[in-house]
């Protein structure tokens, strides 16, 4: 069987799995042609009401979380499909950011600052990293992002942040006291970028945060770094920023029609993908932003992340309870490596 | 600094209403009024084309015909016919800019609300500079909720749900002009958070006025709270017994007043039966009633609005079938109204002064559920007389002030500014109306 038949027959047996277990899964009719060099996606529905956040280690694991009537669920990708839906439900805030370094392994940051891992198919107590992680209303942004299973950074609307070392979690240290923080990526130990609500971005160099310092003339909302030194950022008007050994690029509009908010995710330092509200898809390939295409015609894209590997493979939830995983040309999910 | 430069909102406590809660259907009687078509803008306000004037019609004939309606809208609405073209513009604004509210400050024009963000950010805050002529959309940012200058003022009220939800704490944000950064103060007070009761407040000249209509440990009488907007310091609290429930509130610089809203209440005692509006001088530890119904009064404020020295109100008193308002305008400390005349109930909301005249709405008579134009109309405060300005098209009935009154309408520059939601997306949209006569 060549690599592709058994692609097409993996995706077969998902798909019927997926039948069984109560999830409906199809490619997008809307997206069956994607633009040249634009990934295709392949839309899964869940029980889950609707999805706050999405990170995959590699295209054989990802982990959604989102909330159904007020109680946390999360699903998990396998490289053939998404499981059903379980309850994560911990009772201290709702389940708002997740980040995935390893396969199996991810750590999720509550509205409330409190942290859990998920390891081995369990998650285990929450830690509440900031008591007092921002404005009590309306909510409380909160990212979190590991570099790996030992070392991580979360940032909240107060403009603090707390790092992991693997056993503990730092106190609150106040970053950005006047703008709240909205996202955080860290491309390797004591190697992160954070974007605040004023177009500001803070650099932690080993234990030290840089002042936040304006590179853009509007909200940050999403940032993500490569293994490399670059990392690229999208803002609340739809352009992208790139920024490469402390210099960032003026403001580049990638999806200006509709002007929504945007995640976006690199796999790479010359790919990413950002996500919109609209329901709309973006790629940066070869240093060009494609025209964006709509691949989830229920819009309310939240979240997005990609992996390296032979084939860039992401995963991007929305606010339906929809997951949305990239797929090849002919239709089946992306696996490096036959999975 | 952060003075407003304006006149804002009376600040009627009626919830906006749902379009499921539309006034009730029937004929329009200002057709031939209404645009010629919708102000419409791109995503980021720019407004080239947008320009519509209104009672411009093609030929003799139809202008007659447009005559005949005006005076029969005037006939049907007690409206008078406006009396020249008014051009106005909108521009409407992307989805996720979920604005809510107008400021005005020493950066100009403003607009703040939420922004629903991607992925993991869940909702945050939002504001954005508007290009007053253009309503272009420029410095669009996402500052911290309790960040005062979101909304153009010196201190805010920074609420926390406590007590498992029963109970809703304040606490009052400042900047520290020696760090530029926001400092929050401690819990002022814990008032009870059900449908009806709930912490309200109203700006009034360098104070911010705090009303609790439940506090806890106290629920038999109100509290109020006063805070410098200059030290962001509690500088007075008196008690308001009876308690009023979702009151009408303005403050002007002699105290705060409160008035029975039309879904709210207070319980009469001794002395209170005929009380329309009450009053919490600056220094007082206790409300007294400041204005007394010629009768026993059964009504409500339908919007109240402070400015300098002056308090205005319109005041509406029930009586079966009918109801009966009067505009009421007292000036300096003295509780005798200067001007006392009739006018027709408003739809809760007003800006304005006794100077300029006040702004409000006025659905036209027997107005459906579909969409239809929104009078915009100009009260004389010496007659009470109102006049419209402007229809505007609507796709549904709204009002323009936030239930917690933060405004969703300003007279800015000559303009009176409104902020509404469009469409299924409930997209914001502001609109720019010329006013003679406007600050």
């Amino acid at each position: 069987m060549t690599p592709r038949r058994w692609r097409r027959c993996l995706c077969a047996l998902s798909a019927l799995g997926l039948a069984a277990a109560g999830a409906v899964s199809a490619p997008l009719t809307s997206a069956a042609v994607p633009p040249a060099g634009a990934l295709a996606w392949r839309l899964s529905s869940t029980a889950v009401g609707a999805f706050n956040a999405v990170a995959c280690a590699s295209s054989r694991f990802c982990l959604a979380v989102g909330w159904s009537t007020g109680t946390d669920y999360y699903v998990t990708y396998n490289g053939r499909g998404w499981s059903v839906a379980r309850v994560a439900e911990q009772y201290e805030g709702e389940m708002e950011s997740v980040s995935c370094p390893l396969d199996g392994w991810c750590a999720v940051i509550t509205d409330l600052a409190a942290v859990t891992v998920f390891q081995g198919g369990h998650w285990s107590k929450l830690t509440t990293v900031d008591p007092n992680p921002g404005p009590p209303y309306p909510g409380i942004a909160a990212a979190i992002s590991c570099s790996s299973a030992r070392y991580c950074v979360a940032v909240d609307g107060q403009g603090n942040a707390e790092t992991y070392d693997g056993t503990t979690w730092s106190g609150p240290r106040l970053v950005d006291p006047d703008y709240p923080l909205n996202a955080v990526s860290c491309a390797a130990a004591g190697k992160c970028t954070a974007v605040d609500g004023r177009g500001q971005v803070a650099v932690l160099s080993g234990a030290s945060w840089s002042a936040p310092r304006p590179v853009d003339a509007t909200a940050i909302t999403g940032v993500s770094c490569a293994p490399a030194s670059s990392c690229t950022a999208v803002d609340l008007l739809g352009r992208a920023i790139i920024g490469s050994g402390g210099r960032w690029s003026a403001p580049v509009a990638i999806d200006q029609a509709a002007a929504s908010p945007l995640s976006v995710s690199c796999a790479t330092e010359a790919t990413c993908v950002a996500v919109d509200a609209d329901g709309r898809e973006t790629s940066l390939s070869s240093g060009h932003w494609i025209a964006p295409q709509v691949i989830d015609p229920a819009g309310g894209l939240v979240d997005v992340s990609c992996t390296p590997g032979p084939q860039v493979f992401c995963a991007a939830v929305d606010g339906s309870g929809d997951v949305l995983t990239s797929t090849d040309a002919a239709g089946a999910d992306q696996l490096s490596g036959g999975g | 600094m952060w003075r407003r430069e304006v006149l804002l909102c009376a600040v009627a406590s009626r919830r906006r209403p749902a379009p499921h809660e539309a006034k009730q259907p029937g004929k329009s009687a200002v057709g031939a009024l209404a645009p010629t078509g919708r102000a419409r803008s791109d995503g980021l306000g720019h407004i080239p084309t947008d320009w519509r004037l209104l009672v411009r019609l093609p030929n003799p004939v139809l202008r007659r015909v447009g005559v005949a309606f005006a005076v029969l809208a005037w006939t049907l609405t007690g409206l008078s016919p406006a009396s020249a073209a008014v051009a106005y513009g909108s521009a409407t604004y992307p989805a996720s800019l979920q604005f809510s509210a107008i400021s005005i400050s020493g950066r100009g024009l403003g607009l703040y609300g939420t922004a629903t963000v991607a992925g993991n950010q869940g909702v945050d805050c939002l504001e954005a500079d508007v290009d007053p002529a253009t309503l272009a959309l420029s410095d669009v940012f996402e500052p911290r909720c309790d960040d005062p200058r979101m909304a153009g003022y010196p201190v805010v009220p920074v609420e926390a749900t406590v007590d498992r939800g029963n109970y809703i704490s304040v606490r009052v944000a400042r900047v520290d002009h020696a760090t530029g950064h926001i400092v929050v103060g401690p819990v002022l007070g814990t008032d009870e958070d059900a449908s009806d009761t709930r912490p309200q407040w109203v700006y009034g000249p360098g104070s911010l006025w705090l009303y609790l209509a439940a506090p806890k440990g106290s629920p038999r009488a109100g509290e109020v709270l006063r805070v410098s907007e200059a030290t962001g310091q509690l500088v007075q609290a008196a008690r308001v017994s009876p308690a009023l429930f979702r009151p009408v509130m303005a403050a002007d610089a002699n105290g705060l007043y409160l008035s029975p809203a039309v879904n709210g209440g207070f319980q009469t005692g001794p002395g209170t039966a005929d009380a329309a509006i009450f009053h919490v001088g600056t220094g007082a530890t206790t409300s007294d009633v400041f204005y007394r119904w010629p009768s026993q009064f059964n009504g409500f404020a339908d919007w109240m609005s402070g400015y300098a020295d002056e308090l205005s109100a319109e005041v509406c008193q029930r009586g079966g079938q009918l109801l009966k308002c009067v505009l009421a305008i007292f000036k300096g400390t003295t509780n005798r109204p200067e001007s006392l005349v009739p006018a027709p109930n408003l739809d809760g909301w007003a800006v304005g002064n006794s100077t300029v005249g006040f702004f409000s709405s006025l659905l036209p008579a027997n107005q459906g559920p579909s969409p239809g134009p929104t009078n915009i109309v100009r009260i004389d405060p010496s007659t009470g007389t109102v006049h419209r300005v402007v229809s505007i098209l609507l796709p549904s009935y709204w009002g323009f002030l936030e239930p917690d009154g933060n405004p969703g309408a300003a007279l800015y520059d000559g303009n009176l500014y409104l902020l509404g939601s469009t469409g299924k997306a409930n997209r914001a949209t502001l609109y720019r109306v010329p006013v003679q006569g406007g600050p």
